[in-house]
């Protein structure tokens, strides 16, 4: 059954919930965005109490940026494809190298539509990853069946609810 | 330029979309590097599908470090004039450029609000800049009377309007 997309204050209340879990652990969040675009960055600097622990990130919307910044190696992205659980791995060790005062990282890495990939993957497919530093990764898959700003607002609000999750001493 | 309210979702897609003409008209490709705005730029580009024949990418660089160590913005120009100055706009635009090696790459670096302001660089003030392979940075000064988020979109969009005017008169 088709459900809407996540609406701003869905996506406010995640960042609400995500900061205090910050806050009690003194962390500090990098982020690395795919076909997000930067939303999660903008969604987290919204909130004053959650942008007091969050550094910055990279936006890595070509492969060539995914390579280059985040030095995901060429192999991945030529297979399993750059939307792949491999690659979000390889962004958020990426972008632990590129702030390293980070305590917490985010990576999304999506095909948000309308066009798939060449490799036959689905629209909608998105790979959410987080990790403390030096812990072995969170990985999640889904495929979301909404528009490409819905799609978006899902991976968004799936990454947020992942650091949530595991934010709190989950490890 | 100033309205009444802050812009809203449509009418930064509206500004993304024509940014989007304005650079494939010559296969111009950019890059972002997002201060104050934590993305919000870089969401606004990706919420146009086809984007990423143009936008490779970019830095959220909340954290100081991050505008000095991805985007070579020297550390004397933020001692001296501020992470919030024309200084460090242009360089910000310059830098992104560079490291992405993209033709255009646009800057902003600002104070949202509600904390933050001073006398001298108060809540709602925005430095944007635009860099262009083989010219000097172009800078310009706001002072936005929004809320934090309202603050952001305007930035936002002023930087993504002036994005286009550039690209449109370049050559």
């Amino acid at each position: 059954m088709p459900t809407d997309p996540p609406s701003d204050a869905d996506l406010r209340d995640a960042v609400r919930r995500l900061a205090p879990l910050l806050r009690a652990g003194d962390e500090q969040l990098a982020v690395a965005e795919s076909c997000t675009g930067g939303f999660i960055g903008h969604l987290v600097s919204d909130i004053p109490e959650a942008s007091d622990h969050f550094l910055g990130g990279i936006i890595s919307y070509s492969n060539a940026v995914k390579e280059r910044l985040l030095r995901v190696p060429h192999a991945l992205i030529d297979k399993p494809g750059p939307v792949s659980e491999e690659v979000a791995t390889a962004m958020l060790e990426g972008v632990f190298e590129r702030f390293p005062s980070a305590s917490i990282a985010l990576a999304v890495t999506c095909l948000a539509g309308p066009q798939g990939s060449d490799d036959g993957k689905p629209v909608g497919l998105t790979y959410v990853g987080m990790a403390h530093r030096d812990e072995s990764p969170h990985i999640r898959s889904y495929v979301f069946e909404h528009d490409r700003d819905g799609n978006k607002r899902a991976a968004a609000l799936a990454a947020l609810e992942l650091a949530a999750q595991h934010a709190g001493g989950g490890g | 330029m100033q309205t009444d309210s802050a812009p809203t979702d449509d009418i930064l897609e509206a500004a993304a979309s024509r940014l989007g003409d304005a650079l494939r008209t010559h296969g111009w490709r950019m890059a972002t590097a997002e201060s104050c705005t934590g993305g919000l730029i870089g969401h606004a580009i990706t919420a146009i599908p086809g984007s990423s024949d143009y936008y490779v990418g970019g830095v959220i660089c909340y954290w100081n470090r991050a505008k000095e160590v991805e985007l070579g913005v020297p550390p004397e120009l933020i001692a001296e004039h501020g992470a919030v100055s024309p200084e460090v706009a242009a360089a910000l635009a310059d830098g992104a450029r560079r490291r992405f090696d993209v033709d255009f790459a646009v800057a902003v670096t600002g104070i949202a609000g509600p904390e933050g302001g001073t006398s001298g660089k108060p809540v709602g003030l925005a430095y944007l800049a635009v860099a262009h392979r083989g010219h000097p940075p172009v800078v310009e000064r706001e002072l936005w009377p929004f809320d934090r988020d309202g603050n952001k979109r305007a930035s936002a969009l002023r930087a993504l309007q002036l994005l286009t005017v550039e690209a449109t008169s370049a050559h």
